[in-house]
This record gives C-alpha cells, sequence and structure tokens, in this order.
C-alpha cells in the first residue's frame, strides 16, 4: 500500500497533466457547432451546383437524362460521393463518373478538377472550350485563372468564388441565391 | 521525482490545474453525418466547420496496426533536435544514449550496444538501416535534417510482412519536405549550450508545369559537454572520473528531391562525426583521439502512377543505390593499463548496394483489394577492417570487399477483404530469399472494426525477422572476436488489440495490449576461449504490456499529448528482466499559445522507471526528464524564434552502459564496468527566415 502511494506521489505531475487535459476537453465542449470532413461539405456542394445551375437548352439529350458530374485527377473524396451519388437535382439524377488523370472529359455537366491537376489547367479549360460544363476546383486562385467556381477553405469553413464571366462563356445561369453567398471576379 | 525542488514541484501542478482556465472558450465541433449534410441549405452548409483533408493517400500498413504521426508543428513546438528525441513522445518508446549514438528502446526492449538494428527506419519509404550493422542512426548522424523533416510515421509492432528485414518492433517512415511543402525558402541559423551552431538552408517550388524541386543544406558542431564525470572511474588513473573536451560532434546533409509528373528522383549525402567520451573498448580515457565518422549517400528513382481504369490501380517502381561509410579511431594503452604503451586502433566499414522494387495494387472485387510486390537488392561489396597504425602497424581483420557480397529478393502480397460496410479482414504475406540464410516467411492478419465513426477496434497478429548481419557473421579479428557464419535471423510473433477512439474533432486516444514472443535473439556471448561471438540466444523473450496514447488539438491552438504504458519484458527461461527495460514510461507535452497567440509556450517531460544496468548487478535507477520550448510565429516580417531549455532542473540522468563499456584499472588488476552519464541542462537558441 505504501508502495502504491509512493508511486501515486511519483506520477502527480502526470496526473495533474492528465486533469488538465479532461478539464480542457469538458470547458470547451459547451457550445456546440456542426463539424464535418473537409471533402463531405465539398461534395454536399457539388450537389447544391447542379442544383442551383441552369443549362442551355441543347446540353441534355432529353428530360430524363442525367447530370454527370465528372471528377478530373487525384480522388480526394474518396467515399464522399456516395451520400451525393443518385440523388436528384432539377429532377435530374445525378451520375458520378471518376475519370482520373487520363480520362475523356466530354459528357460531363459538372468537371470537378483536383488540385493534382493543376500544372494542365490551362490544357483542361481550353479543351472543354465554351462548352456548357461547369468547372468546379479547390486549388488555389481557381476562378481567377478562368474556372467557373472556385471552393476555397477559409478557416475552417468552405468560401466560394464564382468567375461569372467564364460563366456566361459556358452559356451557364448561376442562381442569385448561389452568387448572392459567393465572391465574384471576372465580371 | 523526489529530488525535485518543492515549490518548483507546486508551481508546475498549479500552472497545469489552471491551464484550462486561464483561456479563451472556443467551440467544439459534432460531427454531421454525410446525409443530413445533403439536407442543408447553402447558408448552413458555409457555416459548417470542417477538418482539412489529408491528401496522402493512407497506406494500408497503417490502417492495420497502431499508428502515429509526428508533424512538422509537432517538431517546431516542442523544439526536437534530433529524430529520435522527437519518437519518445510516443508511448512504449524510450530513447538512451552511449555518447555516441544515440538508441531507441521499444516495449521494454533495448539493448545496451544494440544499434537500433530491430527498428526499420525508412525516408519516404526508402530503407535507412544499413547492411553492415543494420543501423539506422536517431541523433545527428540520421542523413535528413530535422528541419527538412515535414511529417514522421511511426507504426509500432511488426511489419516484416510488408518491408522484410528489421521490422520486429516499429517501422518509422521519416517523410521529407516537398517542394508545394516549401513554396519558397528558409535559412535557419541556431546556438546553444556548449557552442552549438547549426546552418540550415532549404528551398523548394512546385512550378506550373508540374515540375516540383526541393533542396537543403546543413551543418551542425558542438563542443558537447565538456566536463563528463563517470563515478565509477573516479580515480587517479581515469583523470578522476572526469572526461573533460571530448565530447564534440558535427554533422552536414544535403538532401534533394526532384518529381515532375509521376517521376521522382530523391538524393541525400550525410557525414556525422562524434567524438566519444567512454572511451569504450577499453581506449585511452579522456582522449580526445576517440572518434567514429558515419555517412550516409543515397539515390532513388521512383515511378509512381495511378492507372485510370475501373479497378483504382496503382503502380510504383523504384530502383535506388546506397553507400554506407563508417570509420572510427580508437587509441588505447597496451600493456601496463594507462600507464602503458599508446596504440592506434582504426576500425571501418562500408557496403554498398542496389536495388529496385516493383509494387501494383488494384481492387480485385468491390470489397477486395490487393497489393502485391517483388523487391530484389543486391550488397555487391561489403568491407570490414581492423588495425593498429602506430606504434606498429598490425591487421587484425580484412574481410575484403566482395568476399561477404549477397544479394536477397522478396516477393510479397497483400490484401483487404471488407466483411462488412464496419468490418475489415486485412492479411499480408513475404517471402524474403537471402543468398546467406535462405528464406524466410512472415505473414500477418488483422480484423478492423468500426462499430461507429468515431471507434475502431484492431485485431491484429503479424510475425517479423531480422537476418544476421554483416558484422555479427563476420567480424573476426583473432584474438578478441570471432565470426558466426552460422547465425540464424532472429523472429517475432506479436498479439495485438487497439482500441482507437476519436473525442469529438479534437482528440484521438489510443489503446493498446499486446504479447510478443522474440526467438533465437541475436547476442553476443563469450566462448570457452574467452573469445566474443555473436550466437543465437535459445531462451525466448516475451513481452506483455499495455499502451495509452492521448492526442489533442484544439482550435483555439492549444494542443496536447500523454502517452503512458507498461510493460514486462523478460527472459521467459531464466524469468529474469531484460537489462534497460523499464517497466513503466510515461511522456506528455502541452503547448499553449500566449502573448496574442503568436507565441508557444510548450512544455514536455519524459519518465523512465528503474532499469537494469550491463552488468546486472546495479539499478540504472528511473528518470524524470523535463524540456520546455518558447516558439514564435512570424515576429518580424517573416521571421521566426524558438528558444529551447532540455533537461530543465538539470537532472543526474544515467543510461546503463553497454558491454563494450569497461576499463581495466592496472592498479586494482580489475575491470571496471560503467554507466553512462546523459546530457544535463542545456538550452538552443533558432532564428529562422523565409523568403
Amino acid at each position: 500500500m505504501k508502495n502504491a502511494l509512493s508511486i501515486l506521489g511519483k506520477f502527480l505531475p502526470l496526473t495533474t497533466m492528465m486533469l488538465a487535459l479532461v478539464l480542457c476537453f469538458t470547458s470547451y465542449a459547451e457550445a456546440e457547432q456542426l463539424t464535418s470532413g473537409e471533402y463531405q461539405v465539398k461534395a454536399v456542394f457539388l450537389l447544391n451546383f447542379a442544383k442551383f445551375t441552369q443549362w442551355p437548352a441543347g446540353a441534355f439529350a432529353n428530360e430524363q437524362s442525367s447530370i454527370v458530374l465528372g471528377i478530373c485527377g487525384d480522388d480526394d473524396f474518396g467515399d464522399a460521393l456516395n451520400a451525393i451519388d443518385g440523388k436528384t437535382a432539377k429532377g435530374r439524377k445525378l451520375v458520378i463518373r471518376k475519370l482520373g488523370k487520363g480520362g475523356n472529359l466530354q459528357g460531363c455537366h459538372i468537371l470537378f478538377i483536383s488540385s493534382s491537376e493543376k500544372w494542365r489547367l490551362q490544357q483542361i479549360l481550353s479543351e472543354l472550350a465554351d462548352q456548357p460544363v461547369l468547372t468546379v476546383g479547390d486549388m488555389d486562385h481557381f476562378a481567377e485563372q478562368g474556372g467557373i467556381i472556385s471552393l476555397r477553405n477559409e478557416g475552417k469553413k468552405i468560401r466560394l468564388t464564382i468567375n461569372l464571366a467564364s460563366a456566361q462563356r459556358a452559356d451557364l445561369k448561376i442562381s442569385s441565391q448561389l452568387l448572392n453567398i459567393a465572391t465574384i471576379v471576372g465580371n | 521525482m523526489p529530488s525535485y525542488p518543492f515549490m518548483i514541484q507546486v508551481r508546475v501542478l498549479a500552472f497545469f490545474i489552471l491551464l484550462p482556465f486561464a483561456l479563451p472558450g472556443q467551440t467544439v465541433g459534432q460531427t454531421q453525418s454525410p446525409d443530413e449534410l445533403t439536407e442543408l441549405s447553402l447558408e448552413e452548409l458555409m457555416d459548417i466547420k470542417i477538418v482539412a483533408a489529408s491528401k496522402k493517400k493512407q497506406r494500408i500498413s497503417q490502417v492495420a496496426a497502431s499508428a502515429f504521426v509526428i508533424t512538422r508543428d509537432d517538431i517546431r513546438r516542442y523544439g526536437y533536435r534530433t529524430l529520435g528525441e522527437s519518437l519518445r513522445r510516443i508511448s512504449g518508446l524510450y530513447l538512451s544514449s552511449d555518447r555516441n549514438y544515440d538508441y531507441l528502446g521499444v516495449r521494454g526492449f533495448s539493448l545496451p550496444g544494440d544499434y537500433n538494428t530491430r527498428i526499420l527506419v525508412l525516408i519516404d519509404g526508402h530503407r535507412v538501416n544499413n547492411a553492415i550493422y543494420d543501423a539506422s542512426l536517431l541523433e545527428d548522424g540520421f542523413p535528413i535534417d530535422i528541419e527538412s523533416i515535414e511529417h514522421i510515421e511511426v507504426v509500432k509492432g511488426p511489419g516484416s510482412a510488408l518491408w522484410g528485414s528489421n521490422a520486429l518492433f516499429a517501422v518509422v517512415n521519416v517523410v521529407p519536405r516537398k517542394g508545394s511543402d516549401m513554396d519558397g525558402g528558409r535559412v535557419l541559423a541556431e546556438t546553444g549550450s556548449h557552442l552549438r551552431k547549426k546552418g540550415f538552408v532549404e528551398y523548394g517550388r512546385l512550378f506550373d508545369n508540374g515540375l516540383e524541386i526541393a533542396g537543403s543544406v546543413s551543418g551542425m558542431d558542438s563542443d558537447g559537454e565538456n566536463h563528463i564525470y563517470f563515478p565509477e572511474l573516479d580515480q587517479p588513473g581515469f583523470h578522476h572520473g572526469v572526461a573533460a573536451r571530448v565530447d564534440d560532434e558535427d554533422a552536414s546533409k544535403v538532401y534533394i528531391t526532384l518529381s515532375y509528373h509521376d517521376v521522382g528522383l530523391m538524393l541525400y549525402k550525410s557525414k556525422r562525426r562524434k567524438t566519444v567520451p567512454t572511451a569504450a573498448w577499453d581506449g585511452a580515457f579522456n582522449d580526445s583521439g576517440t572518434y567514429t565518422d558515419d555517412g550516409f549517400t543515397s539515390a532513388e528513382l521512383s515511378y509512381e502512377k495511378d492507372l485510370s481504369n475501373s479497378r483504382n490501380g496503382h503502380f510504383l517502381a523504384r530502383i535506388y543505390h546506397d553507400d554506407y561509410d563508417y570509420s572510427g579511431e580508437y587509441p588505447r594503452y597496451d600493456n601496463g593499463g594507462w600507464a602503458g604503451t599508446y596504440v592506434l586502433n582504426k576500425d571501418e566499414g562500408w557496403s554498398r548496394q542496389w536495388g529496385a522494387e516493383l509494387r501494383y495494387g488494384m481492387d480485385i472485387t468491390e470489397d477486395l483489394t490487393s497489393t502485391f510486390g517483388v523487391e530484389y537488392q543486391d550488397v555487391y561489396e561489403i568491407h570490414q577492417q581492423n588495425w593498429d597504425a602506430s606504434p606498429y602497424y598490425a591487421l587484425s581483420l580484412d574481410t575484403g570487399t566482395d568476399q561477404n557480397a549477397y544479394h536477397s529478393s522478396a516477393y510479397y502480397l497483400q490484401g483487404e477483404y471488407g466483411l462488412l460496410d464496419n468490418l475489415s479482414l486485412i492479411g499480408g504475406i513475404r517471402l524474403d530469399d537471402y543468398s546467406t540464410i535462405g528464406k524466410q516467411w512472415n505473414p500477418r492478419a488483422a480484423l478492423v472494426y468500426s462499430p461507429r465513426l468515431a471507434t475502431i477496434f484492431k485485431l491484429l497478429y503479424g510475425e517479423a525477422f531480422r537476418a544476421p548481419n554483416d558484422y555479427e557473421r563476420n567480424y573476426d579479428d583473432g584474438g578478441w572476436q570471432i565470426g558466426n557464419d552460422s547465425l540464424k535471423p532472429e523472429t517475432i510473433r506479436t498479439w495485438e488489440l487497439v482500441c482507437e477512439q476519436n473525442i469529438a474533432s479534437h482528440s484521438r486516444l489510443v489503446a493498446s495490449i499486446f504479447r510478443f514472443e522474440l526467438k533465437n535473439l541475436i547476442s553476443q556471448v563469450e566462448t570457452a576461449d574467452y573469445l566474443l561471438q555473436f550466437q543465437n540466444n535459445p531462451h525466448t523473450v516475451r513481452s506483455d504490456g499495455v499502451e495509452i496514447q492521448l492526442e489533442s488539438r484544439f482550435e483555439n491552438g492549444i494542443e496536447g499529448y500523454l502517452g503512458v504504458s507498461t510493460v514486462n519484458t523478460k527472459d521467459l527461461d531464466l524469468d529474469a528482466r531484460l537489462t534497460n527495460s523499464p517497466t513503466f514510461l510515461a511522456s506528455g507535452g502541452i503547448s499553449v499559445p500566449i502573448w496574442s497567440k503568436n507565441f508557444y509556450l510548450s512544455p514536455d517531460f519524459f519518465y523512465v522507471d528503474g532499469r537494469k544496468s550491463a552488468d546486472m548487478t546495479e539499478d540504472a535507477g528511473s528518470y524524470f526528464l523535463t524540456n520546455l520550448t518558447i516558439t514564435s510565429g512570424n515576429i518580424f516580417k517573416d521571421i521566426r524564434m524558438s528558444f529551447a531549455v532540455y533537461n530543465l532542473f538539470n537532472k543526474n540522468i544515467i543510461a546503463p552502459g553497454a558491454g563494450e563499456h569497461y576499463h581495466y584499472d592496472p592498479d586494482a588488476d580489475h575491470y571496471i564496468y560503467f554507466n553512462i552519464p546523459q546530457e544535463g541542462r542545456t538550452f538552443r537558441f533558432q532564428l529562422s527566415c523565409s523568403f
């Protein structure tokens, strides 16, 4: 028993440190706020972009055609895309197509360009020419470089930048609800 | 602890107790399920706090084990000077120095005189442990400067099913900084106790065309402690046990990495010289002529590609070349102890090798992913030599350069099968085939169960081995130590249950219980002819233990960690504890932003319980080591500073000496074995500037 006490005494700083850490948890756990994985939130933004964008008449073969979301380059989303795969937007099903690094870009309505493709961004954008494809990216200065919607991490939140000129060239109409919460460039 | 001044203790306690109250409140998140997220409005989405994702691909090896990451931020905040210093924050790991090299103990295993041979150290997947001694240097001898490290991945437990030899207790993968991590340059200068001086320059960039370059150069020099007292040697013949001004260290390192799309090139070169104050092997005590030089030179070319097919194919090819060079001088007195003839002995060794690896991973079905690979290594030159250079030339060992050359090939297969959405079975097996010791099979299996998003249980079994190295097989000087080419590999089997719990978004708690059994341990013994020889120990070493690690990162900038472990590692046949095997370890640190959050105050501590010393009669005692670091963010423009005090309370700490730590006392005509005093209080001041 004496032994047990002396061991306890030995680890007094240790025990208090443990206590301090536990107190840290409890005293900070009061106000709750929602947190989620970066790419889970980004995936949901992609779904919302489908809802708040209007494509020109010829962009879909018929009324039943799906909205095709292409992921170009490294897939940073992983399982996060499962939550939006097959969901509907404007009465159309959202279909996800992972294109990898060399996949065919044609046939997408929304194209997410991963930061792994930073080095060939201009090449991708010019390949799409002025086709009605909503380009989305999370690399630095994506919208400023001619992409349409940029997802930025600002602190712990996600912020949008929209390049209106690029959207107009692609003949896409972006809802004011989306424009209201975004920073606009290229106007 | 008992000798701790009482008031200091009280103040330290008060600091930790009051800490949580003294800080501004903050919010802590609740995790949202992905399906709930899709129901949110745009405005609500904008308000969600995110946990930034790591873009690094998670390796299968890290999933199925008890794994930890030490970040660059940790290195800065706690002022780690070496790789070894950073590793001991992880529960179950402890560090000892013999003032020549540093040695990492894992789970109660750190036999004095063992050159970190049972831990596999990698630089971005490239093996560091050399072919002669299996050594991976953890002090300033480590080839990559601590300032050039982006993060360190530590996987405890056996790793031979994936990595081959040496991965008995842990695999440590050091990931150096790449161009995209730096995006610019940095110069750093530091000074400290014992005239420590260090300079470091790095530059890296990712260019728009996809080219990524990075590199660093560093040099350090320290006089070391100019008064090291060895109480066991306190006699007139041994300068009253004081080694004065014989603790110099200097090191220089260069690291370059280059990548273009899928092709990568990595080069590094390092050299370190350490004066050895212990005069090991009965050398001349208090003689600045005893030193060791260690140098690593490596080049690796790699090609890594994600194949954009439906099976998520991933291909990796590597080809590399390694040089390791060692030399040392060991002056001694012959005949008549310190009054006898002064003899200069020289020792050297080098190895040259090249190797290649191919790996391919893919999804076989939706639920089954697998990786397979082949590896080949050719140690085409390996050399050891020992001779007396003066007063008379006398060669005692020369192995030549190619008579002990060897090669090995390996084949491995790993698979992960999703039994249920939250339950997967992971299995792997690797065959290593050596031209010296033949074939070695090492399997592993894991069951990973995640009942909730924040909770993971892992049930693990694994085997690992270490092939006897060239030093153990072939060091034969005729009169002192003899070789043993019939050595078998040593093997380990480990069972482990790991539970990981994420607490909100700020903390991670990892608890594990384990047992390992080590057989055929290669250790040095005295033969019937009073010669030393490495032999396979017929005894089994068994260890049972528990480890707990808590790591917290709060949004207000406070971070902390706590590691506690208890272990019973013993020789099963003798029913005796091993040398240098503490049964209890604790480490902890807390890093707090101060002065408008531009500075961090980070105290940390390490407690190591009592250990048996090398001659088994004495206890090397327990110790409590405290360090304190103050680090700043940018103070003027891009200038940062850091000030650290190590061994804050200047505790006398000793590490058990090894078999080579003895001296012959000619007056008393007997041998004195001694323990190694560890570094006393030192400080370091660092300034860096980014451009």
